[in-house]
């Protein structure tokens, strides 16, 4: 049994771990508060250019890309202790190479943490991005954007899918995934075992939270189209228009991540909190018996020789 | 069919309007234009400006900064203004005005050193900052909800 000193050491040190966690909980909290905010505010926006783009998905004559390459964009942390945040979207990324295979995947890693794991994937990692601040503003999204949009129009890629995590409540965050650009029929045997394998492609939702599920399906958009009439002219209008609404979408992904970080980090951290204040009370209970133990045993010495004495 | 027609403005940020109004105006790139309920729907590019709607014989003006305008006159009739930047003249007060004047300015200096993907920002910026100027200004004598 370990001796009172050493109990008393150990507690001093978890006492001190806990404060620490106490302490990030509470930043998380505050962050996260703010980022929620954020997401909830640009998530009008968001549903409204998702409606829009399943209207006009039909009208846009995009040229067919030549390639089959899958090109995936992860977003992950740029620091650690969140729980299983990084985690989860990394494996629903991971599956979704498997399913596609190595050589036809390449991957575009948002976040210092799925970079490194991302690299041990096997598929090639073309570009990573880690120097996003804390509050990423439009501005800082520009040049990523800008990056995807060159990577997709050099034509080597059929669809450009991406993998975030939604955020639902300060308790849950489902990893997602979504095509921003590309034909979404272009690539039929594997949006086929998509829809048979709905447990690896989350489709957000289900929880009562707005809609913003991938334009999966085609035929879908056609049953709604509507004639527009569209100025200046369809030519002018539409690259742009999507354009602009992918980089959009991209944005609010980030968004919806970063939210969801800070609350995966805020339960991790309180989850800390109170297993340290578990293990205190338990040492507790072991310090005082050990003392008394010692007590008993100083006492029994002393009696004996008192014994022996007389 | 109803006389009016419901108003969206979304920017990336925030919902800044969404009620029933008689009609709206706005700046689009091919020049102004005023959408009536019962619209054929439309998809059109918007240029810095004011969007103007109409209720109950009142005028709520709103400066705006580039983004699109879509009119549906299906199930979900209505406008939706997707906008880069929107807000309520109202919400433009002096001080706002002087500062986006002197932000105007700067940029305009900082703009000379920029890089490519900087310019294009500044450029925006800059729009953003004029426009809200201008738009402030033209409103500031006239009566608006």
């Amino acid at each position: 049994m370990a001796s009172g000193k050493e109990i008393k050491s150990r507690i001093k040190s978890i006492k001190n771990t806990g404060k620490i966690t106490k302490a990030m909980e509470l930043v998380s909290a505050a962050k996260m508060r703010k980022a929620v905010a954020r997401t909830f505010e640009a998530r009008a926006y968001a549903t409204a250019a998702e409606a829009l783009l399943k209207k006009i998905d039909g009208l846009a004559e995009q040229e067919k890309p030549k390639g089959n390459k899958l090109l995936l964009i992860v977003i992950t942390s740029n620091k650690g202790l969140c729980g299983g945040y990084n985690t989860q979207v990394l494996k629903l990324a991971a599956e979704r190479i498997k399913q596609y295979g190595r050589e036809r995947t390449d991957i575009v890693s948002i976040g210092s943490k799925g970079k490194i794991a991302l690299a041990r994937l096997g598929s090639s990692l073309i570009a990573s991005f880690t120097e996003l601040p804390e509050m990423p503003t439009s501005r800082d999204v520009a040049p990523i954007a800008n990056y995807i949009d060159k990577q997709y129009a050099s034509g080597e890629y059929a669809k450009v899918e991406l993998f975030y995590t939604h955020y639902v409540s300060a308790l849950t965050q489902t990893p997602t995934h979504k095509v921003i650009v590309g034909d979404t029929a272009a690539v039929i045997p594997d949006s086929e075992s998509a829809k048979h394998d709905p447990e690896s492609i989350a489709n957000v939702g289900s929880n009562g939270s707005p809609v913003l599920s991938a334009t999966d399906n085609p035929r879908m958009t056609q049953e709604s189209q509507t004639d527009y009439l569209i100025e200046p002219s369809q030519s002018t209008i539409l690259p742009n228009l999507l354009r602009h609404l992918s980089k959009q979408r991209f944005y609010h992904a980030l968004l919806e991540s970063l939210a969801s970080e800070h609350s995966a980090r805020m339960v991790a951290m309180k989850n800390a909190k109170e297993s340290a204040e578990e293990m205190i009370d338990e040492l507790g209970l072991a310090y005082n018996k050990a003392r008394q133990a010692s007590i008993t045993q100083e006492i029994s010495e002393i009696s004996a020789g008192m014994a022996a004495v007389s | 069919m109803s006389n009016h027609i419901q108003l969206k403005i979304i920017t990336p940020e925030k919902k800044v309007f969404d009620e029933s109004v008689d009609s709206v105006t706005l700046p689009t790139e091919d020049g102004e234009i005023t959408v009536l309920p019962g619209h054929i729907p439309l998809i059109s590019a918007l240029t810095s400006g004011d969007i103007v709607a109409r209720q109950d014989g009142h005028e709520i003006p709103f400066a705006v900064v580039g983004g699109f305008v879509e009119v549906d006159n299906g199930k979900e009739a209505g406008i939706i203004v997707l906008a880069d930047f929107a807000e309520h003249v109202g919400d433009i007060s002096d001080t706002v005005i002087a500062e986006a004047e002197k932000r105007a300015a700067e940029i305009r200096t900082m703009k000379e050193h920029a890089t490519d993907v900087d310019f294009e920002h500044f450029e925006a910026e800059l729009e953003r900052s004029l426009t809200r100027v201008k738009i402030a200004d033209k409103w500031r004598k006239k009566k608006y909800k």
